[in-house]
């Protein structure tokens, strides 16, 4: 048996002079978990022989000259140290007491440390990439250390740096991981996708028609291209009162003007009429004089994008269009001759753009389909362009660019719809519509307080795309 | 999801005798169809789905309602912030991989009979189902049940594929409260039931689908590979900037609470309210609204001589769980 004096606080009834028995059973195991400014030490406690009853623990933890002790009761199994400084080595000791006595110790260091914040980062989206084209710089930040970027798709892409290679044709996945260190520990890694394509041939559009409007001022628009629709649908030619839609404006050739501004528009203007107008329509005393322009029987198109810049009438009631019929119209007689509505808006909801494809389903019946765009801006407070993309099997309205709506002929239903090849693989020729209507079912209540309304056409242009595309005479 | 479910027939297994032979296969529900490669495949690749931002639910959907889609059907579960800007990018390709450029595409919000909740308002364009002339940018929730109504949500918006095959769609969320903050981004929480919430007030999700089409039939989604995504709006995250803490009684305490959201930035601008249990004085301040750091606080008192354990919880304006903070009175 050995034994030696140690210094001890006086508690539990041990002095801080004890006596160090190696035949006290000491401690089975002692293990430590370090955390910020602390450490828990634990240990498994002793099994008492028949000579020596453990009454208790005693536990230190040292640095140097400093020490700090700790007397725990034999239930004891962990005590915790706290106050300490990070990052810096201690050593702690565990030992049993039995009456006066001290066991040999158990010891292990242990050093306490900050818990570590978990790295973030941020990665931005990488733009897809053409072969061969220079390598594109990757963008991420990250809370700690900077983020280190690793190709998952090795044989498509590599890191050259901080940046992406493009090798192959294909899908790049690009992981980004920010490390850790002292104070963080590793981010959750961020994958992004880019794709490596094939710079694509650029499209091929071609001017063929346009209308500018730069005639002189208060002249009637070209008659070459432009025909004005007049009255208000009543008799013939058109047979269709209220133009179909309940509408309370009386059409007059004198309401198509153009400008004669530098920028060339066609004005349609729209007026109120009083009771002692001289003009009467299906309801009586008319109520608003307005302007139609059509192409009809003077210049048809087929296929390609044709396109207005138009600035929009303000107020509730208002109802301008940009479309499209059949010229086959005669003969089919609408639906079955197709309606092509480019652009409509209604004043009392003067930022949404509607674009809508009416024919007649296999019955023969109407059918339409469309959608709308938010502009998110006044249409009626500056030009904006409308256009349509034009294929043998697929429609698509445009919104100063912005897709307002799509159907493809599959969406129809239809063996053969007439924005395609008829059954003999004849293709349709559709001619343009503009007009100003008021109120109807769709222009809903006019303003009683609006006395005018203005539509201004900057121009219309019709292209072919990649060479698909015909102006037709008539 | 858009369509019936159907389930397997109960039991799940049939048994089949074979010579002596005990058997024991799956059996799949009458009128099941196995679905068959699509003509296009679309997936989502921005924000990418991977094990450490998303729940793979691809397996639930196979041998079930993966029928009503093309056989490359996955399905995954990720988490958005409420009230927050989503921007997600499919890659739509035909069934060899080449990318279908130039053309119009669609993802479709608050899937029919998905029961989604979630209301938006996008600045694209949008195709609705029923009326196909609306006048409005908002994207409305979707109903459950047997509802005259359902189905009615279902929005569409009309996107435009680049050179790329890709097509990014955004919308902002609306709804004013979403499901509690999920313990990871990778797991379901108890909340987000990872399919359809139903009418479970704790979950928020909007089921969203790309297509060819507007709103394609059956046949036309099943000739789709694609993705499907079930899109958990989850609250801000409320952490007590000091979780426990001692106070002396007689005095008063002001209690922070922080609230940041999926990236971990500060929210600003959300109501949270405070409710106090235990022993101390009430909250004085019902609620607070969180200020540019995405802090709220309200103030604790007791009386002199008060001791022990109060709980102020605070709440994100609408939610169902709270976040705790302790204050322990002492002498």
């Amino acid at each position: 048996m050995s034994s030696l004096v140690v210094g001890l606080l006086a508690v539990g009834g041990v002095t801080n002079a004890a006596t160090v028995n190696s035949s006290i059973p000491k401690p089975k195991t002692i293990s430590t978990v370090a955390g910020n400014t602390s450490v828990i030490v634990k240990w498994v406690k002793a099994t008492a022989s028949q000579k020596y009853k453990i009454t208790g623990y005693r536990v230190s933890a040292s640095k140097g000259t400093w020490e700090s002790v700790k007397t725990l009761s034999s239930k004891a199994t962990s005590v915790r140290f706290t106050g300490l400084s990070n990052n810096s080595a201690y050593r702690f000791s565990v030992s049993s007491i039995s009456g006066k006595s001290l066991s040999s110790a158990l010891t292990i260091s242990a050093t306490p440390k900050a818990a570590l914040i978990r790295n973030s980062i941020l990665f931005g989206q990488p733009t897809d990439m053409y072969l061969g084209a220079e390598d594109q710089q990757l963008y991420a930040v990250a809370a700690g250390p900077d983020a280190v970027f690793t190709s998952l798709t090795p044989t498509i892409c590599s890191i050259v740096g901080t940046s992406v290679h493009a090798k192959a044709l294909g899908d790049c996945i690009i992981r980004a991981l920010a490390p850790g260190n002292s104070f963080y520990s590793a981010s959750i890694p961020v994958d992004r996708l880019l794709t490596i394509g094939v710079e694509p041939q650029p499209v091929v559009k071609t001017l063929l028609w346009s209308d500018e409007f730069n005639g002189v001022q208060g002249s009637a628009p070209d008659s070459a291209k432009w025909t004005a629709d007049t009255t208000d649908g009543c008799g013939a030619p058109y047979n269709n009162c209220g133009w179909g839609n309940s509408e309370r404006e009386y059409y007059l050739a004198s309401k198509n003007t153009q400008d004669g501004s530098s920028q060339g528009n066609l004005t349609i203007q729209a007026n109120r009429q009083t009771s002692s107008t001289n003009y009467s329509c299906y309801f009586g005393k008319c109520e608003w004089l307005s302007g139609k322009i059509s192409t009809y029987n003077k210049v048809g198109f087929t296929y390609g994008y044709i396109e207005a810049r138009i600035k929009l009438p303000a107020g509730d009631g208002t109802w301008p269009a940009f479309w499209m019929l059949g010229s086959n119209i005669a003969t089919k007689p609408w639906p079955g001759c197709g309606e092509l509505d480019i652009m409509e808006y209604k004043g009392s909801a003067p930022t949404i753009n509607y674009g809508t494809v009416h024919y007649a389903n296999s019955s023969g019946a109407h059918e339409y389909r469309g959608g709308t765009r938010d502009a998110m801006v006044d249409l009626s407070a500056d030009y904006h362009r409308y256009g349509m993309l034009w294929k043998p099997d697929e429609i698509t309205f445009f919104l100063d660019d912005n897709v307002v709506y799509s159907m493809r002929k599959s969406d129809s239903g239809l063996a053969r719809w007439p924005f395609g090849p008829d059954a003999q693989g004849k293709d349709p020729s559709f001619y343009a519509i503009l007009n100003l209507a008021m109120g109807g079912q769709f222009g809903g209540s006019i303003d009683p307080t609006l006395n005018q309304a203005t539509m201004n056409v900057d121009w219309v242009r019709y292209y072919s795309i990649d060479g698909v595309g015909k102006v037709n005479a008539k | 999801m858009n369509k019936k479910i159907y389930r397997l027939i109960a039991g799940g297994l049939s048994t089949l005798a074979v010579i002596g032979t005990l058997a024991i296969q799956p059996a799949q529900a009458a009128g099941y169809v196995a679905p068959v490669n699509g003509s296009y495949v679309m997936r989502l690749v921005s924000p990418l789905p991977g094990s450490t931002n998303s729940v793979n639910l691809t397996a639930d959907a196979k041998g079930d309602w993966d029928q009503f889609y093309g056989k490359g059907l996955n399905a995954f579960a990720m988490y958005a912030d409420i009230k927050g800007d989503v921007s997600l990018t499919f890659k739509y390709t035909n069934a060899a991989g080449v990318a279908i450029s130039n053309a119009t595409v669609y993802l479709i919000v608050n899937k029919k009979y998905s029961c989604s909740k979630t209301t938006f308002s996008t600045t694209m364009s949008t195709n609705y189902p029923g009326s196909n002339r609306p006048n409005t940018s908002s994207i409305v929730r979707d109903w459950c049940g047997d509802q005259p109504q359902m189905g009615a949500g279902e929005t569409a918006l009309i996107g435009r594929t680049d050179s790329f095959g890709k097509a990014t769609y955004t919308m902002k969320n609306w709804n004013i409260a979403g499901e509690q903050y999920p313990a990871a981004i990778n797991k379901l929480n108890q909340y987000s039931k990872g399919i359809a919430c139903g009418d479970d007030t704790m979950c928020l999700q909007t089921t969203l689908a790309p297509s060819m089409s507007a709103h394609p039939t059956e046949s036309a989604e099943r000739g789709e590979d694609k993705d499907l995504v079930f899109l958990h709006f989850v609250n801000p995250k409320l952490t007590a900037l000091v979780p426990t803490q001692k106070v002396k009684a007689g005095t008063s305490k002001v209690i922070s609470f922080k609230l940041t959201n999926l990236a971990g930035a500060a929210v600003k601008g959300t109501t949270v309210t405070f409710e106090a249990y235990g022993e101390g004085d009430d909250v004085p301040e019902w609620s607070d609204i969180s200020d540019a750091n995405g802090v709220v606080t309200t103030t604790v008192t007791a009386a002199k001589g008060t001791l022990g354990l109060q709980v102020i919880r605070a709440k994100v304006y609408g939610a169902n769980k709270g976040t705790d903070a302790k204050i322990y009175w002492i002498k």
